[in-house]
């Protein structure tokens, strides 16, 4: 638009050059731009053109870079340039590492009121605007953009060994390699394994016994699978991926003290078998679904319990920001994509643009997750009480204000304040929830280098499109478009739900994922390990109507899921991260399976369930002294507020999910810390006390058996009563058994499943 | 005690850590440039809450000048909060050392400390909220949560001693992002900062390093009752790195427990190096102890080190508790200065001061000044940088930074540049990318380098 108005001026100019313009133009403008410009914006070699500016010929500053033209001649207020120069405005100051002499900037003010005079012509055209419409199709020829086809279960050499489809998958890799599976591992180990994978508690704490007959595996599968304890453990799997937390966590970290019901909603629903593609529409627009209840709206909170910057002096920057977190969790928790990388620039590996990730951007700024952009800023909550609960509330309100009111005569306050606590004492709490609804709907232009001040051609909302391939659900005028991308995210239309699905359930059963890197789907992420069983997993799953619960109990019970962790034959020496072992994988007990278990045997775990645990008011920041109360919750871990700016030190130790970011696959390091931590940690103690107190009876070989069988569901060998016994007798204190169980919980046989 | 120690654990234990070490370093081999390191740690004083530069270091005369008179150009776009007329320093400055720096009358005993000071007086940053700004100035991001300049440094380098966590911060602020400051992030969890806090009875102590009742024999006892029944286990079980990692793990942990308390213990500084601090005067016992205990880190090999102090945000009653903030701060961080230099420490260590931004020049009511990250002062020492030196300026008032201007990004890279490490190399790969400390930014300052 400028630079139409500027065609006429130009066109004027040139035909008014004169001699003495020119001797100007040459003397005093062209050698300061060549000393202070051109590193950064010319063509000559050895330069660059920083923000598509060019100063090095006249149609470089008529055109302009990212931020447009960078003068308008004869308008000293108009050019960015002289802006620039001028060094007053914070975001605009150049040449950016000093400021030009006052007399420099008196020269290029003159000449740009004096209609600035260029001669130079381009004779080093700017390298072409790399136009390479990227090829689309090729692209979609990359593995995980292709939907999995079924494939066909193979048929290996061993007949007896596999159990299920997927262990013939398996069993035919390992025969291709000349490798042959592991033994099964004893009854014992299994029932360990199982009931931490399912449910994340040792079997002593649970007392679900494995029986003696054929079936006793899946039986024992069943019983845990429908235990509420099974959501605990695998809706905790599934809020690593959901990043939740109880406080925004990044600067003035307010309490969230609504986000405990989303937290609620994702137990549920893995206890409910809430099918997936059911509960993928549900967290991302279960408020635009036509019978939304309060539970679908509760699900949305996915979006809004991310960590977020809401003391933010510039609102355009924070609303991008929280908008860019949704686009790259949503990315990353159900696609394996990482939109996030195209915020600045086309994604530098997978095909995804710029565009594409402004037309994702338009659907979730079309959202609204925040009510203001105050500082501090305050986010959307549904009051989803019954009306009459609502008006107690009103009441309550306006009898507050009464009761401080300093108009009102103190027999008037003191009635109002009688009234407030009678009232306050028979009315339900409020049904607050946390989550998102839909804003004014508009779509975003691109915004050059992520900077909302240099902004490109508009894009519409859309899903990427390197999924055009298929139809697409288009988002329409009215809304958002966040309920065509909630439903194409959570169908079998696309190639990558059903695969990223099933390729977690299998990392947190095994420890590993078949794709290791389980939240990078794209070309940086690693290959499959075996693509056929993630195929046939990621079909079974579309099959199973995406159920996750039939799911693991074809896995648990599959051949692969009884192997022990070690014994298997291979043929040479492999490499896990490119192939599937043929034994299991031990695993390290979780942060949260740890002190589940070792406040059940300090004989204080409080299965209740659910509920609000954050003790900081409505609209309060995060009292911090409060931390160490909740480390005294006896709950499960997973209930414990998780508050962003400080984490618990003992869960960090051992690797629980960072909660900023979405995360399929914890760490599983072995560092100093965790063991300080079973060294000196008061709860060790406490639960090390608590079973030799509660184990005093019988010999030392039956106290001995008892404590095994409890800690490690297994009975001691003569070896183990050989070696205790004589620890017992020469240890140097006199709570010998006391630190018998602490080394047995220190133990790596107890700290990992074997 | 280390050599004691490792022979209570037997040779299988020791191969472990070995392992351990060996296998850590392998995915995570430090991706150093080949830059001569000039310095091997770094101790960061974290002045929270953004002091003032035009009461500490930036003289500004014509801000005295024009004092009450309208800033005569325009302030940022974005401002955190509502400001007036100029506002002139209410303390006097006056010019210290060889090197003629100007300091203010509240920091006598840094003063007598300039010719060591590479002073900048042109930092800016990009946020200004304490959040954003701090997050940026220890993670480089004011956006999302990356990891912290320690947990980085540490990556690149490694640990000069294992019996010690490599990255600690002294009682850190927990709010305005709390321990995303020291947070490993992305990283791998060993490059984790340790936050040593004050416990129930008020020690600063590192998580979980003992219990007062342990005994000493006993737990030695149950260390070996342990190491049997893990070999025992692994005899079972056969070849596995991790378990034998962890059997590593608590040899080292024991011996953390055992060196740690050591380094804390300030009771074998001598009375002079107790009085250079101030440990026993009252205003500033507290800090004191904070920058004592940091040099003894840093002495044991500790890689970065950060001690927090504040709370520097006069939006009013500038003159009174910039008067009380920096009596608690001056004489601690000046005696760290010459402590590390009469040990011969400070060529080695990077001592780097300064908050997440400075104030503004202009005046919020009649006595105090709104964030400013557009224009501030930091300061470092020794490290391989410039000794005696100012770099860079600030506008007439102390508003913008104007000449020789360093973002944080800058000084991050210069600050890792000293350390040996090439910024743009120091990447790791997450989410689809290479990650960097600087981002896409950052420029060493080269000028400012010994």
């Amino acid at each position: 638009m400028l630079f139409s108005r500027l065609l006429p001026l130009l066109w004027l100019l040139s035909g008014a050059a004169v001699g003495g313009e020119e001797a100007y133009f040459e003397t005093h403008v062209r050698p300061l731009l060549v000393t202070h410009c051109y590193e950064c914006h010319s063509a000559e070699e050895g330069s660059k053109i920083k923000g598509g500016l060019r100063l090095d010929h006249r149609e470089g500053w008529q055109v302009g870079g990212d931020s447009g033209p960078a003068l308008v001649p004869g308008d000293a207020k108009g050019s960015l340039l002289l802006k620039a120069v001028r060094y007053r405005d914070p975001d605009l100051q150049m040449p950016p590492k000093k400021k030009l002499a006052k007399a420099d900037i008196a020269v290029l003010e003159r000449w740009v009121l004096e209609g600035a005079f260029d001669p130079r012509e381009s004779t080093n055209p700017s390298p072409a605007t790399p136009a390479v419409k990227r090829d689309l199709e090729a692209e979609r020829a990359f593995w995980s953009f292709q939907k999995p086809q079924p494939p066909t279960v193979p048929k290996p050499r061993t007949k007896a060994w596999a159990r299920a489809p997927l262990d013939a998958f398996l069993l035919d890799q390992w025969e291709h390699r000349g490798a042959s599976p592991a033994p099964e591992t004893s009854q014992a180990s299994l029932t360990r394994r199982l009931t931490d994978t399912l449910t994340g508690l040792p079997p002593a704490a649970l007392d679900y016994p494995m029986e003696d007959r054929p079936d006793a595996r899946g039986r024992l599968a069943d019983r845990l699978l429908a235990s509420p304890r099974y959501g605990e453990r695998w809706g905790r799997h599934w809020l690593d991926v959901a990043r939740y937390a109880d406080s925004n966590g990044m600067d003035e970290n307010k309490a969230y003290p609504d986000a405990w019901r989303y937290r609620d909603y994702v137990i549920d629903a893995f206890n409910a078998d809430m099918p997936f593609d059911q509960f993928a529409v549900e967290q991302l627009a279960g408020d635009l679904l036509p019978d939304s209840g309060i539970s679908h709206k509760v699900a949305t909170g996915f979006l809004s319990v991310g960590p977020k910057m809401l003391a933010c002096d510039d609102p355009v920057k924070m609303r991008m920001d929280i908008v860019d977190e949704q686009v790259d969790t949503t990315g990353r928790a159900f696609l394996g994509m990482t939109f996030g990388c195209a915020r600045c620039h086309d994604h530098k590996f997978d095909p995804v643009s710029i565009e594409d990730y402004y037309g994702l951007a338009g659907i979730f700024k079309s959202t609204k997750t925040l009510v203001n952009y105050n500082v501090v800023a305050q986010w959307h909550t549904y009051d989803l009480s019954p009306e009459d609960v609502k008006q107690a509330h009103r009441e309550i309100e306006k009898l507050r204000k009464q009761s401080k009111n300093k108009k009102l005569d103190e027999d008037a306050r003191e009635k109002a304040k009688d009234t407030l606590e009678s009232l306050e004492a028979k009315t339900a709490a409020q049904t607050l929830v946390m989550a998102v609804t839909e804003d004014e709907v508009a779509d975003v232009p691109v915004h050059l280098r992520g900077n909302y001040q240099t902004l490109g051609k508009s894009t519409p909302r859309q899903i990427p499109e390197v999924f055009h391939g298929a139809a697409v659900p288009k988002p329409g005028d009215k809304q958002s478009g966040r309920l065509e991308l909630a439903q194409w995210i959570g169908s079998a239309d696309n190639p990558l739900t059903a695969r990223v699905l099933a390729n977690r359930l299998w990392r947190w059963h095994f420890g590993k994922g078949i794709v290791t890197s389980t939240d990078n789907f794209g070309k940086l992420g690693a290959s499959p390990r075996h693509t056929a069983l993630l195929d046939h997993l990621a079909h079974e799953l579309i099959r199973g109507d995406w159920s996750i619960k039939r799911m693991q109990r074809l896995i648990v019970t599959s051949a692969r899921y009884g192997m022990r962790s070690s014994g298997g034959r291979e043929s040479s020496e492999i490499d896990p991260n490119q192939v599937m072992p043929s034994h299991h994988e031990r695993q390290r007990l979780s942060a949260e399976s740890l002190r589940d278990a070792l406040l059940a045997f300090a004989d204080q775990l409080d299965l209740n369930m659910g509920g609000q645990l954050l003790k900081d008011k409505r609209g309060a920041y995060v009292n911090r002294s409060r931390l160490n109360d909740y480390l005294e919750i006896p709950r499960r871990a997973v209930y414990m507020p998780i508050v962003r700016s400080a984490l618990y030190d003992a869960f960090v130790a051992f690797d629980m999910a960072d909660p900023s970011a979405p995360n399929g696959d914890r760490r599983d390091s072995v560092v100093a810390p965790q063991s300080l931590y079973m060294m000196n940690s008061e709860l060790v103690h406490q639960a090390a006390a608590n079973l030799a107190a509660t184990h005093p009876h019988g010999s030392d070989a039956e106290r001995l058996n008892d404590l095994y069988q409890k800690l490690l569901n297994r009975r001691a060998t003569p070896d183990d009563l050989s070696r205790t016994k004589k620890f017992i007798q020469y240890y140097a204190k006199d709570d010998a058994w006391a630190a018998f169980v602490r080394v047995i919980l220190a133990s790596n046989e107890f700290l990992y499943l074997d | 005690m280390l050599q004691q120690s490792a022979a209570g654990f037997g040779a299988l234990a020791f191969h472990g850590l070995l392992s351990q070490t060996q296998a850590s370093s392998k995915p995570l081999a430090p991706k150093t440039s080949l830059i001569a390191p000039k310095a091997k740690r770094v101790i960061f004083l974290f002045m929270h809450g953004g002091p003032s530069q035009v009461d500490l270091f930036d003289h500004k005369p014509e801000l005295t000048k024009f004092d009450n008179k309208p800033l005569p150009f325009d302030k940022p776009r974005i401002v955190s909060s509502k400001t007036g007329n100029l506002l002139g320093s209410p303390f006097t400055f006056r010019q210290h050392g060889q090197s003629g720096a100007h300091v203010s009358e509240l920091l006598p005993h840094i003063g007598k400390v300039v010719d060591d000071l590479c002073i900048i007086r042109s930092m800016h940053g990009s946020n200004s909220r304490h959040g954003g700004a701090l997050l940026e100035l220890h993670t480089g991001s004011d956006t999302f949560p990356r990891p912290a300049m320690g947990s980085w440094i540490q990556y690149g380098l490694g640990t000069e001693n294992e019996n010690l966590p490599g990255f600690i911060t002294i009682n850190p602020s927990m709010g305005h992002g709390g321990a995303n400051a020291w947070s490993s992030s992305f990283l791998p969890a060993h490059f984790q900062g340790t936050r040593i806090a004050r416990n129930k009875d008020k020690r600063l102590q590192i998580p979980f390093i003992q219990r007062d009742e342990t005994d000493r024999q006993a737990q030695r006892q149950e260390l070996a009752f342990l190491e049997s029944i893990n070999e025992a286990h692994l005899a079972r079980v056969g070849n596995d790195a991790t378990l034998e990692a962890r059997l590593a793990s608590y040899e080292l942990a024991f011996r953390m427990q055992m060196e740690a308390p050591t380094v804390q213990d300030l009771s074998s500084e001598t009375e002079s190096t107790r009085a250079l601090y101030g440990l026993d005067e009252k205003n500033t016992s507290k800090f004191a102890e904070q920058c004592l205990l940091a040099r003894r880190f840093s002495e044991a090999g500790v890689r970065f080190v950060q001690a927090t102090h504040g709370y520097w945000d006069q939006h009013s009653k500038l003159k009174s508790d910039h008067t009380r903030l920096a009596a608690e701060m001056d004489k601690p961080v000046a005696g760290l200065i010459t402590d590390l230099k009469q040990r011969g420490l400070l060529d080695e260590t990077l001592v780097l001061w300064g908050g997440e931004f400075g104030r503004t020049p202009v005046a919020q009511g009649r006595d105090g000044r709104d964030h400013n990250p557009h224009g501030f002062t930091m300061f470092m020492a020794g490290g391989g940088v410039k000794p005696g030196i100012q770099y860079g300026n600030t506008d007439e008032f102390g508003y913008y930074s104007v000449e020789n201007r360093v973002h944080f990004h800058d000084l991050h890279a210069t600050m890792l540049h000293l350390l040996g490490i090439d910024h743009l190399q120091l990447t790791f790969n997450h989410a689809g990318r290479d990650f960097r400390l600087t981002d896409v930014y950052g420029n060493v300052v080269h000028d400012i380098l010994a």
